[in-house]
């Protein structure tokens, strides 16, 4: 894979004062890509639901592409953005099953086995055993953004007493998960507000030095600290760098279709002790598909539910305390659980269209990213990791067939699925991913279009 | 192999034993008394058969004199600063204005404990943006406040590039940040920095701002890092004076050390263990030691998931929660710290605190305002018949034995519950019209296969004496309909055949059982490191117990005992 400049680093070459060139006159003819040959970034994200789906109701019944197969009855809600989605069923989860949910958080994000932890009150607590893949990802096509990576969250109600596997999506190793922002202002804040300083305004510069000398003191002390203690101020030493990354870019311009949006009100506060999911929802999409625009990042996770998660969508009729996860263990209740995901969905559906409402050249924001859609288990009920529900919506710029419903046999390793999302997104340079059993060499090349 | 994963991979061993025994052969973990199950402590970390509460003597009929293997102190790893003792420190050195601008994020908890959880946590890339954030909100919050400034910029600056004024303010909160004086090298970096921003914006003011921002995000203030020297009569590593300084204040009142504590540093006294005591005695006369202590056992009692559960009794919202809460915190600390009383009375006292939201439910008039101290009836004694535990290990309708349980086998007796298999629905069936049963018999009908009692029977029959208390802590007589059942024996699975009738027979059973006793030193001793203790380090938990034992168990003792044991003092490096 050759160097290519990224938007950011041709802005920051432009210059401040330089009125900017429209990106349209950068373009190729094709409206592709930019006529100096540097194509539009492409994005990766993981939309994460908790507890699953259920099955029967969510596999579609034919597969094949374009009119060869229809929306499953749980997958109507996405009916808007059927031409933009690809549906594989059949895999299965191969990492060693050692606790329900956790396994399938830890398949799904690193494609290898928990590690079990002293749970102290909890039923159980694990955490990872490999760095998500998202951050391996982020390595490689998140060096030139102003964020290397985002992390999302829209339920709080995550479990947190069992182990960063349950709680967080993101971990930059696996005793370094990453906090998740659950406040759209604070988003907005973190990607728009960055206002540039005046040429003679010497702030970042002095922040530089500061985390300069920051780090200076951090490799002193880690110099001193045995090998696991060296392992966890790698760790910090990386989030200095970052910031340091971030504080030497430029914040948002309002270029092609990048534009600063309205701030938002919306704190992702409780009303009346009820979660505002759908309005959350939809500005954290707003705002997520406004940073890809304005090339601030382009790998982030998004916790819509967590995992098992003691969130409750009461607005179903599920009953004021009846948490989706209590629901999908009670066999009467799945008709509650079924509602939950069609819930899911439109919400999903809500952030595709926020995607999709910004065009860069000929495609948008969504065909130039892949959205990979998967839950902790297969059915919440089972706990099963067969058959796992995965979305992929988008086509990574081209690289990945959509309006395609693959059924893989044999219970393929979902880790195929991984493979072939972070070469559609990172390019070839990604050989393998996950580890033991759960390791895959063989990405899926049937939804891939090379 | 580094030798965490292998302690890793024992608990886990020891897990899958107890569900694989529990699984297989059924009714009690290779039979009544056995040796087996005492190893199943909580800590991960205790492997031979000598370690943990759990063989220090307790449960047997027979308690046998302990042996242990040779004393060698714990592993000093550098403890990530907790939220709160972040946000008290910067209100401690920066001003309460400072502290109200600083964000702080959940702490991640391990074996139960953050103080544990610090020891293993790594500072993310999200953890570095908010430090930076706190840091210059903090400093410019302190700044904007004409007190505070006099107090940060002691001298007279004779202009924005005035370096020796600029490294008299590195040097005073430098030390207060850093808990030691800062070396030479240190006072100009930071220095330096603080004299180019001042140049830069003609303001030495601002030039202070990028110090005291650059020192809130310096490792040697995130971590608390103990590092010792070597002893050569001892072969570990002694504690630096000032390490000891910011252990025993970050263990007492939960924030940096003030002046008189880093100047009995420098002046050697808490090189003895007099010296030690005598500054863990002023810091637990403070209001911060009451605090302190209320939010180490509010985690041993789990009372996050109090005010964050959610019942469907309209009796029950997130204020009553947070006032049950509340009153908890308040038993806590009167218990360890007024009346000069044993402190395991927790289990058996009758004061309690109510306010007009938690009055009505104990069947009280509401005090006009605040909490006021109360006698209760003798149906409630102790932390356990308190709404705040009995609403919190509930259902949202029906009681729960087993949580109830729960608590006490692993949070007051610190021993180990395997997990239920994960093929398990852990669910008892709802009430069924034409089979009418109470919620334990439903319990104990759901349970009676020999592969869910190898951990009911370590959790039910704790549970059982408050069925008297519905899931609000209300007072109760009948379940769906029928009389309930308070009665059961204290701990068969241990051979204590003791028959119990009520939470009143119960509670003084726990009161008087050593186990429980242990278990509170023990864990007051984790709080104090912030790690689990080690099998070598069983001799010193066992002094530390008798020690407190012999002191009437009063909490302040205890504190003593810990503070003034080898263990506190002494580590090994990695």
């Amino acid at each position: 894979m050759g160097f290519r400049l990224s938007r950011r680093f041709l802005l920051r070459g432009a210059g401040a004062a330089i009125a900017l060139p429209t990106l349209e006159a950068m373009l190729n003819s094709h409206g592709t890509a930019y006529a100096q040959g540097m194509a539009f970034p492409k994005r990766y994200v993981v939309w994460f639901f908790g507890n699953g789906v259920i099955l029967p109701r969510w596999r579609p019944a034919a597969q094949g592409q374009g009119t060869a197969w229809q929306l499953s009855e749980e997958l109507q809600p996405l009916a808007a953005h059927k031409e933009q989605l690809t549906v594989v069923t059949g895999c299965n989860i191969r990492i060693p099953g050692r606790r329900g949910h956790h396994d399938g958080v830890a398949a799904m994000m690193s494609g290898a086995e928990i590690f079990p932890l002293p749970a102290g009150n909890a039923p159980y607590a694990s955490r990872l055993t490999q760095r998500s893949l998202d951050q391996n990802l982020a390595d490689v096509i998140g060096t030139q953004t102003r964020f290397k990576s985002l992390q999302l969250r829209v339920s709080k109600r995550i479990v947190r007493g069992e182990g960063p596997t349950l709680a967080f999506l993101s971990h930059a190793s696996p005793t370094a998960p990453l906090e998740a922002v659950e406040n759209p202002v604070t988003l907005f804040n973190q990607l728009f507000t960055g206002v540039m300083p005046s040429a003679n305004d010497p702030r970042n510069t002095l922040r530089t030095s500061v985390l300069d000398a920051v780090r200076d003191e951090t490799r002193a002390l880690q110099s001193k600290l045995g090998a696991n203690d060296r392992a966890r101020l790698d760790q910090h030493l990386t989030g200095i760098a970052e910031l340091r990354q971030r504080i030497q870019t430029l914040p948002a311009q309002p270029v092609g279709a990048c534009r600063v949006p309205t701030a938002p009100t919306q704190t992702n506060a409780d009303v009346s002790g009820q979660e505002q999911i759908e309005a959350v929802n939809r500005v954290m999409g707003d705002l997520l598909a406004m940073a890809f625009a304005c090339d601030l990042t382009r790998v982030a996770t998004v916790q819509f539910s967590g995992s098992v998660g003691f969130h409750t969508f009461n607005w179903l009729g599920t009953g004021p305390r009846a948490s989706e996860h209590s629901l999908t263990h009670d066999q009467n209740e799945q008709g509650k659980v079924h509602d939950s995901v069609m819930f899911s969905m439109r919400c999903l559906a809500q952030t595709l269209t926020s995607m999709k409402a910004i065009t860069e050249g000929s495609n948008t924001v969504l065909d130039n990213s892949a959205v990979l859609v998967t839950s902790d288990v297969s059915e919440g009920y089972t706990h099963s990791g067969n058959d796992y529900p995965i979305l992929v919506a988008g086509s990574a710029g081209g690289a990945l067939r959509t309006n395609m419903h693959y059924r893989a046999a044999g219970g393929r390793n979902t880790s195929d699925v991984l493979l072939a999302l972070m070469q559609a997104v990172g390019g070839p340079t990604f050989t393998a991913v996950g580890a033991g059993t759960g390791r895959s060499t063989t990405p899926m090349r049937e939804i891939m279009t090379s | 192999m580094n030798p965490a994963l292998l302690r890793r991979m024992r608990l886990s061993v020891i897990a899958s034993v107890c569900m694989a025994l529990t699984a297989c052969e059924g009714g009690l973990i290779g039979g009544t008394g056995s040796p087996v199950i005492t190893n199943v402590v909580d800590n991960p970390q205790a492997g031979g058969s000598a370690g943990g509460a759990a063989a220090m003597g307790g449960g047997a009929a027979e308690p046998m004199q302990p042996t242990f293997p040779p004393f060698r102190p714990g592993v000093l790893r550098p403890r990530v600063m907790l939220g709160t003792w972040y946000r008290n420190t910067v209100r401690d050195v920066l001003g309460p204005q400072a502290a109200a601008a600083v964000t702080v994020t959940p702490d991640l908890t391990e074996g139960g404990l953050v103080t544990i959880g610090a020891s293993s946590k790594s500072v993310t890339p999200t953890d570095v943006t908010r430090f930076e954030d706190n840091a210059f909100a903090a400093a410019q919050a302190a700044l904007a406040d004409a007190g505070t400034r006099a107090r940060l910029i002691p001298c007279t600056p004779t202009g924005a590039a005035d370096a020796a004024c600029m490294r008299t303010v590195v040097t005073t909160t430098g030390r207060r940040l850093f808990r030691r004086p800062l070396a030479p090298d240190e006072v100009t970096r930071w220095q330096t920095i603080g004299t180019a921003a001042a140049q830069g914006y003609s303001s030495f003011n601002r030039g202070v701002e990028f110090v005291l921002a650059g020192l809130l995000q310096s490792p040697n203030f995130v971590y608390l890092d103990e590092r010792g020297t070597a002893d050569a009569s001892k072969g570990w590593q002694r504690l630096s004076p000032y390490e000891v300084a910011s252990r025993l204040s970050f263990f007492l009142v939960q924030s940096t050390p003030d002046d008189a504590l880093l100047e009995a540093a420098a002046n050697g006294s808490l090189d003895t263990a007099d010296g030690l005591r005598a500054q863990a005695q002023r810091l637990l006369r403070s209001t911060e030691a009451r605090e302190a202590v209320s939010s180490l056992f509010d985690e041993v009692f789990e009372l996050d998931s109090l005010t964050s559960s959610q019942k469907s009794d309209p009796a029950f919202n997130r204020d009553v929660a947070q006032s049950m809460r509340q009153e908890l915190r308040l038993l806590f600390a009167h218990v360890a710290f007024d009346a000069d009383q044993d402190f395991r009375d927790l289990l058996t006292t009758r004061v309690g605190f109510v306010d007009r939201r938690t009055a009505p439910l104990y069947g009280l008039p509401a005090p006009a305002n605040g909490f006021q101290p109360v006698e209760l009836p003798a149906s409630r004694p102790g932390v356990l018949t308190r709404l705040g535990y009995l609403t919190n290990k509930a259902h949202d309708v029906d009681t729960s034995p087993t949580h109830r349980g729960k608590l006490v086998r692993q949070r007051l007796l610190c021993m180990a519950v395997a997990m239920a298999p994960p093929d398990v629905v852990a669910q008892v069936p709802p009430p069924d019209l034409n089979n009418r049963r109470t919620f334990r018999q439903r319990l104990e009908d759901r349970t009676a296969q020999p592969r869910c009692q190898g951990c009911h029977s370590l959790m039910d029959p704790f549970g059982f004496p408050f069925e008297g208390f519905d899931s609000l802590g209300r007072p109760r007589t009948m379940d769906n309909g029928l009389p309930v059942d308070t009665t059961g024996t204290y701990d068969a699975i241990f051979s204590r055949n003791e028959r119990y009738q009520g939470a009143q027979d119960f509670t003084a059973l726990l009161r008087d059982d050593v186990r429980f006793s242990q278990c509170m030193a023990t864990t007051v001793f984790r709080q104090a490191t912030g790690r689990f203790e080690l099998d070598s380090e069983g001799q010193v938990l066992h002094d530390v117990h008798e020690g407190w034992k012999s002191n009437g168990y009063k909490f302040p003792e205890l504190v003593m005992a810990i503070v003034a044991s080898d263990a506190f003092r002494f580590g090994t490096l990695e």
